[in-house]
């Protein structure tokens, strides 16, 4: 049975360095890059964002089961937006390890299909979730079957997909660091002691 | 003394006492309320469609409640906030289409997604005589709309099986080693039971695709669906949702008998409801086979305490293990060549193969990214090669690095000098300190925590009185 002690090792956590070798040299850092056609999803998803953000700021300790790894952002993941698939993967290939979230409409069905197809392959650190019109609720089961982590129809509901991206972003590999750039970057300038 | 009624049953009372059907949809458009007239001209108790989703679903039994909630799906206008009125199509099970006029009414903020729509309907039916040609107009396009949503959704899921199907045949599991070779026929067995199947091995080495493989081998004719669940980044409560929706039966219908949900990394399942999960997956009534993708032996998580251990016997009665690429470097040159043919049918630069220098090359890299690097690797190789064929300078810098560093003796261990690092970190922070006053000696002192004399002393010791131009 899991014990309480070893909860904490429990978490979401892979080891981001070991994954680092699937960044391409010439990669980008992990973005939150999101796919629709007008907006709206895209201020709902940084509404939600930056509730999620304030509330970890008001805890004083990390939640059970959350490392501090995983605790400790300093500003909510910044949401690039594009209006087109062929755009949304263009900035995938520049930054192969993002979380991409896409809105699904009639119009892009078979090109999403088809692109998640191939995403397992040429972007095996990538994550993709569909956001959809409640008229398509249907689709929903299709695009987990084909690969999507996550599928709502509610701007609503986008708590658990922040949770995800967030997640997605913090766990990800990272290029990897000399001992003395490690250093640097811990330094209290990186949480705005100075800044 | 008689209890007052509640005023959620005083309200379902004064509803239920009026001739007009109405009917209340939640913010997931699922139905939560229907009147006693909206029963009657629907035909149907409310037991069967309360907490159905009014929206179109794969291939809905025509008589079902799914078909029946599909119906009363409000235009898109409502679903969007906005006060409406459309008309409603019931078709009975005897086949008579009824229709009525109703009013949409959304409750909530305006302009942002509802909390509640309510629809109001007419008391009667729109008379066909009435308006013949209207209605033959409306009534037809809506249901046939409808139909015709529903009949291309279901063929985009089969031909979306049939494409996985041909991607993760078994006999696409490329590679001659042994490992390989004792993988494939672990494949055909697992392929030939429902038995669970747990895939070990290191991330990259194609344990989701195996998996697949397993799926679509052990009913070709007849394939379900494959979902795949991401217990790595996925909140104990979401992974909790999709299992119990899934043993409900309701997403898959009649075809979750025949189908798989496959937990991708599960030993990075959340220890929170564990307990909760074993009892659904591993009761009797989950109608999903079950797989599973771990880097170890569940068996080994269960002992050290991390998974409980009748989940982790549960999901493995029959474990294929796939080794790491370092361990199977025969088949690097067959698997290269397999992604370099991927790659090719991608892009419009047609590369052959690789020279022997560069084969050399990939045959001495330790793969610590296994399947994955490898596709990664020559994909970046094809993108950079000029000629005919893939070069070792073609090849991602690290490999070359590598290829020098077997070389070569180890390098020494990387060292800081102490002093002159903390020296270097001083004068970056009363760099910063400084700009943050704008120059102000006084304010960045007092950020500093010095007084003002010492960081003057600090700036000349660290040469930064220059820069200053104090």
């Amino acid at each position: 049975m899991p014990t309480s002690a070893n909860r904490n090792t429990m978490t979401h956590e892979t080891d981001p360095t070991s994954q680092s070798v699937l960044l391409p040299e010439e990669a980008a850092a992990a973005r939150l890059i999101l796919c629709e056609r007008t907006g709206r999803w895209a201020a709902a998803l940084r509404r939600e964002l930056e509730a999620q953000q304030r509330k970890r700021a008001s805890c004083a300790e990390p939640p059970a089961g959350i490392s501090d790894k995983t605790y400790v952002s300093p500003l909510p993941p910044r949401v690039e937006e594009t209006r087109s698939l062929a755009r949304a993967f263009r900035a995938l290939a520049e930054a192969p390890a993002s979380f991409l979230i896409v809105e699904l409409s009639r119009a892009n069905v078979d090109a999403l299909l088809g692109r998640m197809a191939e995403l397992a392959r040429w972007f095996p650190l990538a994550r993709l979730a569909v956001l959809s019109d409640r008229r398509l609720a249907g689709y929903g089961w299709l695009m987990r079957e084909a690969g999507a982590v996550w599928h709502t129809c509610s701007p609503r509901r986008l708590a658990p997909l922040a949770a995800l991206a967030r997640r997605h972003l913090v766990s990800g590999p990272r290029p990897r660091r000399t001992l003395r750039e490690q250093i640097w970057a811990g330094l209290p300038w990186k949480s705005g002691v100075m800044e | 003394m008689a209890r007052k009624p509640s005023t959620v049953a005083q309200l379902a009372k004064t509803l239920n006492a009026q001739a007009q059907p109405i009917y209340v949809l939640d913010d997931e458009a699922a139905l939560v309320f229907l009147n006693r007239a909206c029963r009657e001209w629907l035909g149907r108790d409310a037991e069967g469609l309360l907490g159905t989703t009014a929206a179109y679903h794969s291939a809905p039994e025509p008589a079902g409640p799914k078909a029946v909630a599909a119906a009363l799906c409000p235009p898109p206008q409502a679903l969007h906030g906005q006060p409406c009125s459309a008309p409603v199509t019931h078709v009975t099970p005897d086949g008579r289409v009824l229709k009525r006029r109703a009013v949409f009414v959304p409750v909530g903020n305006p302009g942002s997604e509802p909390l509640l729509i309510v629809a109001v309907l007419d008391a009667e039916d729109l008379p066909a005589q009435a308006a013949p040609e209207s209605a033959a107009a409306d009534v037809a396009p809506l249901a046939d709309e409808r139909e015709a949503e529903a009949a291309e959704l279901h063929e985009r899921i089969c031909r979306f099986r049939r494409e996985a199907a041909g991607r993760f045949r078994a006999d696409r599991l490329l590679g001659d080693s042994p490992a390989m070779r004792r993988a494939r026929r672990q494949v055909e067995l697992a392929a030939g039971t429902r038995a669970s199947v747990l895939l070990v091995g290191p991330p990259g080495s194609g344990r989701e695709h195996t998996a697949s493989a397993v799926h679509y081998a052990s009913d070709p004719d007849r394939v379900g669906s494959l979902v795949p669940l991401d217990c790595s980044v996925l909140e104990a409560d979401l992974v909790r949702e999709t299992v119990r929706a899934l043993a409900s039966g309701e997403p898959l219908g009649e075809r979750s008998a025949r189908s798989t949900l496959l937990l991708n990394h599960v030993d990075q399942l959340p220890a929170e409801g564990q307990g909760e999960l074993a009892g659904v997956l591993l009761g009797r009534s989950f109608p999903l086979r079950l797989m599973a993708t771990a880097e170890r032996p569940l068996a080994a998580l269960a002992r050290e305490g991390s998974m409980r251990g009748d989940l982790a016997a549960g999901l493995s009665t029959i474990t294929i293990e796939l080794p790491p690429l370092a361990e199977r470097r025969e088949d690097v040159p067959l698997l290269a060549q397999l992604f370099l043919e991927e790659a090719n049918a991608r892009s419009a630069g047609q590369v052959a193969g690789f020279t022997p220098e560069a084969l050399d090359r990939l045959d001495a890299y330790v793969w610590p990214g296994n399947l994955d690097e490898l596709a990664q690797v020559v994909a970046e190789a094809h993108r950079h090669a000029e000629g005919p064929q893939i070069d070792a300078d073609d090849l991602p810098r690290r490999l070359q690095l590598a290829a020098r560093a077997a070389a070569r003796p180890p390098r020494a261990e990387e060292t800081i000098i102490l002093d002159e690092f903390l020296g270097r970190v001083e004068r970056e922070l009363v760099r910063r300190a400084l700009e943050r006053a704008k120059g102000n000696k006084a304010r960045a002192a007092r950020l500093l925590g010095m007084t003002r004399p010492r960081l003057y002393r600090r700036l000349e010791q660290l040469g930064l009185l220059d820069e200053e131009g104090a």
